[in-house]
């Protein structure tokens, strides 16, 4: 493999880390006590219908001294619709939906048909995986680790806590090839903090605050945010 | 994972340089890097980079990077994935590395004599008001400065068979910051304007 494949590769992941980031694990309900295994976190988030959350990503290029940081609103939809809209430094908006890559910046809008592309489609679902809290499609993809928060930083953990750590790491080609692992870290059902550590040295940190737990978008939402059309009245 | 989907978003999305540049013979006029250490302290600086030429308009993010006596200019992707990285050191050589799949019309040179035109101070010491000229590299540059704050920069090449001047102007000056909120340079040797927009700045500890 070249090394401009690898790169490319690369951004892809980097993209699509990111982008779906594993955010919508946010949306889970933060007083429902504390998730013991990987499986009833992941089943707990394939009950749940949306999210609205906004963030901070600060994202470390081995090549710089200081992180780039952007700020935006995630907002996820099941089974596959994703928006991540970013106001800070600059306005873009990158839309995930189950057959379409749609970017959109001040140069206008270009869109990728993810169902002329079957890998790049593969790629992406890997990570729709996880907003879909698929336990069994991810244990294919990753090696998964559960862990509560304190004991997964060497402490003895306190009962009382509802901290915990997952850890994802890549077990196969090509997403070892680019990521070294992904961490999760949050309490009860809800995600706060998203680490990637990328295998070049690259990494992001994305801190997450929810705006809205199980959101339910209306129709004009899911034509603005997702593009979605409503059916004609009468159908 | 093949790279066409790479392809999308640092090309299609991040498209760092125009499609009609200058032509290169054109652009072999140009003069030397001179070395970073000229920049004074280290910094990082998120920029938005528009440029427009007579047939296009083309705009890109990219970090302005000085680090000791290495200067950086990433161009970034949808993402804020290198697209590609442009290396000047203290003797001025330069290495690119070019990560978008496609590659680059212009001379990486080019781009950073722009940076350098810009950002570069070409005096020892900020004017209060007025104006003041030095020619260096074979080019005359004229600044014109009032309140401490400098408004404009031109080049000239007295000796060259090339005709008009580069125009760089600056509005959104700071205090404490570095960079002003935006440069726009005006290229009249070639026919293209770059508006280079900081959005973040940062100085870097040693």
């Amino acid at each position: 493999m070249s090394v401009y494949a690898r790169m490319k590769r690369r951004a892809v992941l980097a993209c699509g880390l990111s982008l779906v980031g594993l955010a919508p694990l946010a949306h889970a309900d933060q007083g429902d006590g504390a998730p013991k295994t990987a499986p009833e976190l992941l089943a707990k988030l394939s009950t749940l219908s949306g999210l609205e959350a906004t963030f901070v990503e600060t994202k470390q290029l081995a090549l710089l001294r200081m992180p780039l940081r952007s700020e935006g609103t995630l907002y996820y939809m099941r089974p596959g619709h994703l928006l991540r809209e970013v106001n800070h430094p600059k306005s873009s908006r990158v839309l995930i939906t189950p057959d379409r890559l749609e970017l959109r910046d001040e140069q206008g809008v270009r869109t990728m048909d993810l169902r002329s592309r079957p890998d790049v489609k593969l790629f992406v679902e890997a990570f729709i995986k996880v907003l879909a809290g698929d336990h069994a499609a991810l244990v294919k993809v990753f090696d998964i680790q559960f862990a509560p928060a304190a004991l997964a930083s060497g402490q003895a953990p306190a009962p009382e806590t509802s901290g915990w750590v997952l850890t994802l790491t890549p077990n196969a080609p090509p997403l070892n090839q680019l990521v070294r692992k992904l961490t999760l870290k949050g309490s009860g059902y809800a995600v706060d903090r998203i680490e990637v550590l990328e295998t070049k040295g690259d990494s992001s940190i994305t801190e997450l605050k929810v705006k809205a737990v199980n959101r339910i978008f209306t129709d004009q939402e899911k034509q603005t945010l997702f593009g979605i059309v409503p059916p004609p009245p009468g159908n | 994972m093949k790279p066409s989907l790479a392809l999308f978003l640092l090309l299609v999305g991040c498209s760092p340089i125009p499609a009609t540049p200058p032509s290169k013979s054109a652009q072999s006029a140009v003069g030397a890097l001179r070395p970073p250490s000229q920049l004074g302290a280290d910094f990082q600086w998120r920029q938005q980079v528009t440029a427009e030429w007579p047939s296009g308009t083309q705009t890109f993010d990219a970090v302005l990077s000085k680090e000791g006596t290495s200067l950086l200019l990433v161009g970034l992707g949808p993402m804020d994935t290198p697209g590609f990285v442009l290396r000047v050191d203290e003797a001025g050589a330069l290495s690119v590395d070019n990560h978008t799949g496609k590659p680059i019309p212009f001379d990486p040179k080019f781009v950073l004599l722009d940076v350098q035109r810009t950002f570069y101070p070409w005096f020892a010491r900020p004017l209060e008001r007025g104006q003041r000229n030095v020619t260096a590299g074979g080019e005359s540059v004229t600044e014109f400065w009032l309140n401490n704050r400098l408004l404009k920069r031109t080049f000239e090449r007295p000796s060259a068979k090339t005709s008009g001047k580069v125009i760089v102007s600056y509005e959104g000056w700071a205090d404490g910051h570095r960079a002003p909120r935006k440069a726009v340079l005006t290229n009249g040797w070639y026919g293209y304007t770059l508006t280079i927009e900081t959005l973040d700045q940062s100085d870097v500890s040693p």
